[in-house]
């Protein structure tokens, strides 16, 4: 019933896996290329005015393995009352904790969190700095499922409009198969949305095979990564369904429709959430965008929370605004989908 | 076995009517042929029927019900144009038909390929129009229908094809499936029609079984002694269908009795009076053509 739009997926999944493929080939490169560059030393701080190497010299080196096979380096400055404790697990991450008895001239950067990377700044009672940098964190799900909502939002756009697809020249033979046309859109929406988790599964491996190349990945999953892999997935269904609704009536053009849609969504979106200042012009665009915005499943979908710099909340954030949105976004795809059907079952050959 | 019957039907685009209360009966079984200017309906008359354009008004019915999604499964339809997706290969479109329909027989059709010479590993942007023809008569031939559709199913074709096709037409009646198909070529039509219909703005203007229309239908012509002899008396005859004038010469268009009707031309005084059949070609141009624009169409070639 729906074979024509199985070959669409196929193909649409065949150039996601190829450019996927492609930038795990770039990673490679990066990891394999710039091996000489990699570094299990620290040289990006800066202690005291003093680059690292410089500290290095005026610091007194141990060298030890730990019980688990960590490999420890401690740089220790007594004068300068400053050590840095490296714990190297090669693979598995490393951790890099510096402790400043004189933290006044140094370490000025916040917390900060990005995928398995936590930089914490924590000061003792009696003044005493202790700054951590730990890339052998396990990582939340949530960045790997706001990548995959991406991906697969960009699928959605290409899959957007199977109906005018048909109606450009081949509803004689779409519509005189022996099924309902309701049916048949529904089986066609269906199939695209599978291609769209397809896509959203394949980001993953993908991204996993790309951080693999790096290091072991360790992940966490909790209820703000579940409602990240929910919330992405309707952003770009919801996006999806409204796309064939505003071309299930169009017999060409509707590639015009695709194209735009991701500047005019993301104007809409970008003139909904900030506000550019008092001017008479900004207010009525953001009084304009607003509603516009809520209709919109592409405004639902967020990346800035990913770059965590609060300090306690961690990535969960990372595409979704909040759990309130979900309903709100299931109710869309329903009338985008509804309305899609509908205006498709009274277009004539 | 199907019976098609399609009743008052009505379609209009706009203001304007483009089938306008059609009423035909398609026995099973048999050919039917649908011809017309362009223009004339003959393509919104199969959309109506294939459910693919809404109808303002009349019935259709197969079988005495009207047309559902199952009923799709014993309808194969060749559209007019190509409705094939470029970017797929033949075999593609036939693994389509397979999916879609229960009767399909995919070995059918791959063989009916091959006796149009298309190659099944192409895809359908690289055939010509004949060969997408070809592709999409092969596999409507080969859903094993009780009913077949055909807009124009040999444009494009070569002539050998052509008469492939018609093969294809009279085999597929006598295996006991309603055929209707529309073509410019009537000669074709002749060949492969028992019954026709001629579409002229929307409406039926003639309808019957072929070698009726044939056997009923005559042109008696004769020179008149001048050009204002008057033929009152004769063209109030109601078996004369329509009377042409070329100066002296006079072409009456006779429904039937024409030896009748020759005898008394020749008695109101009009010399070398004759009788000559008509042809199908000859019967649709009478049917769509206003008087006079076919006053050439027998003289030319059977005047003395």
């Amino acid at each position: 019933m729906t074979y024509v739009e199985w070959l669409r997926v196929g193909r649409c999944l065949k150039w996601t896996a190829i450019a996927l493929v492609a930038c795990v080939a770039l990673v490679l490169y990066a990891r394999f290329g710039f091996a000489n560059l990699i570094t299990h030393e620290p040289t990006y701080l800066e202690i005291h005015g003093m680059s690292f190497k410089q500290f290095e010299r005026t610091a007194q080196t141990t060298h030890s393995v730990l019980a688990d096979g960590t490999k420890r380096t401690v740089f220790s400055n007594v004068r300068q009352g400053v050590s840095v404790t490296v714990d190297d697990r090669g693979y598995w991450g490393q951790r890099v904790t510096v402790v400043d008895r004189d933290p006044t001239q140094t370490f000025r950067a916040r917390n900060f969190s990005f995928g398995d990377l936590n930089v914490r700044r924590t000061i003792l009672p009696n003044g005493t700095l202790i700054f951590s940098i730990d890339s052998s964190r396990p990582e939340h799900l949530a960045y790997y499922f706001a990548a995959a909502a991406f991906v697969a939002l960009i699928v959605a756009t290409v899959l957007g409009a199977p109906f005018a697809r048909e109606n450009e020249g081949h509803l004689e033979i779409a519509l005189t198969k022996p099924v309902r046309r309701e049916t048949l859109g529904l089986a066609t929406m269906a199939t695209d949305v599978a291609g769209m988790a397809a896509a959203f599964v394949l980001t993953i491996v993908f991204f996993t095979i790309g951080h693999t190349i790096f290091e072991a990945p360790r992940y966490v999953f909790d209820a703000g990564d579940a409602l990240v892999l929910a919330g992405g997935f309707l952003a770009a269904v919801g996006w999806y369904a409204l796309l064939c609704a505003a071309t299930a009536s169009m017999r060409r053009a509707y590639g015009v429709i695709l194209g735009l849609s991701w500047p005019v969504a993301a104007l809409i979106s970008i003139f909904a959430s900030s506000n550019f200042g008092a001017s008479p012009v900004a207010r009525v665009l953001h009084a304009i965008a607003t509603p516009i915005a809520w209709v919109l499943p592409f405004s639902y979908l967020h990346f800035d929370a990913a770059f965590d710099v609060s300090a306690e909340t961690h990535a969960a954030g990372a595409g979704l605004s909040s759990l309130q949105d979900l309903p709100i976004l299931l109710a869309l795809v329903l009338i985008y989908g509804a309305v899609a059907i509908v205006t498709w079952r009274r277009v004539e050959a | 076995m199907s019976t098609i019957q399609i009743s008052h039907l009505r379609k209009a685009y706009g203001g304007s009517a483009a089938v306008d209360d059609l009423s035909l009966e398609i026995p099973a079984g048999s050919v039917f042929g649908l011809l017309g200017p362009n223009g004339a309906g003959k393509t919104t008359t199969f959309k109506c029927m294939l459910g693919l354009a809404r109808s303002d008004g009349g019935a259709i019915l197969y079988d005495g019900k009207p047309l559902v999604p199952a009923t799709f499964e014993r309808i194969a339809y060749v559209p007019e144009r190509s409705v094939l997706y470029d970017w797929m290969t033949v075999a593609e479109h036939v693994e389509m038909i397979r999916r879609a329909f229960a009767s399909f027989v995919p070995a059918r059709a791959l063989e009916l390929l091959a006796q149009f010479n298309v190659d099944p590993r192409k895809r359908a942007r690289a055939l010509s129009k004949g060969m997408r023809t070809a592709v999409m008569v092969a596999i409507a031939f080969a859903r094993n229908a009780d009913v077949l559709i055909l807009d124009e199913p040999t444009s494009g074709l070569d002539p050998v094809n052509q008469r492939h096709v018609l093969s294809l037409i009279i085999n597929e009646a006598a295996r006991g499936c309603s055929v209707v198909f529309s073509s410019h070529q009537i000669g074709q039509v002749e060949r492969a029609a028992e019954q026709i219909a001629i579409l002229d703005h929307g409406r039926c203007v003639l309808q019957g079984l072929v070698d009726d229309l044939k056997a009923d239908r005559k042109i008696v012509e004769g020179i008149l002694p001048d050009s204002s002899f008057s033929l009152n008396g004769i063209v109030s005859d109601p078996r004369i269908a329509r009377v042409d004038r070329v100066e002296r010469i006079v072409r009456l268009l006779v429904l039937r009795d024409a030896d009748d009707i020759a005898a008394k031309l020749s008695a109101a005084g009009a010399a070398g009076v004759r009788t000559v059949d008509l042809n199908l070609e000859d019967i649709f141009l009478y049917a769509v053509s206003p008087a006079d624009a076919t006053a050439d169409v027998v003289a030319a070639e059977n005047l003395p």
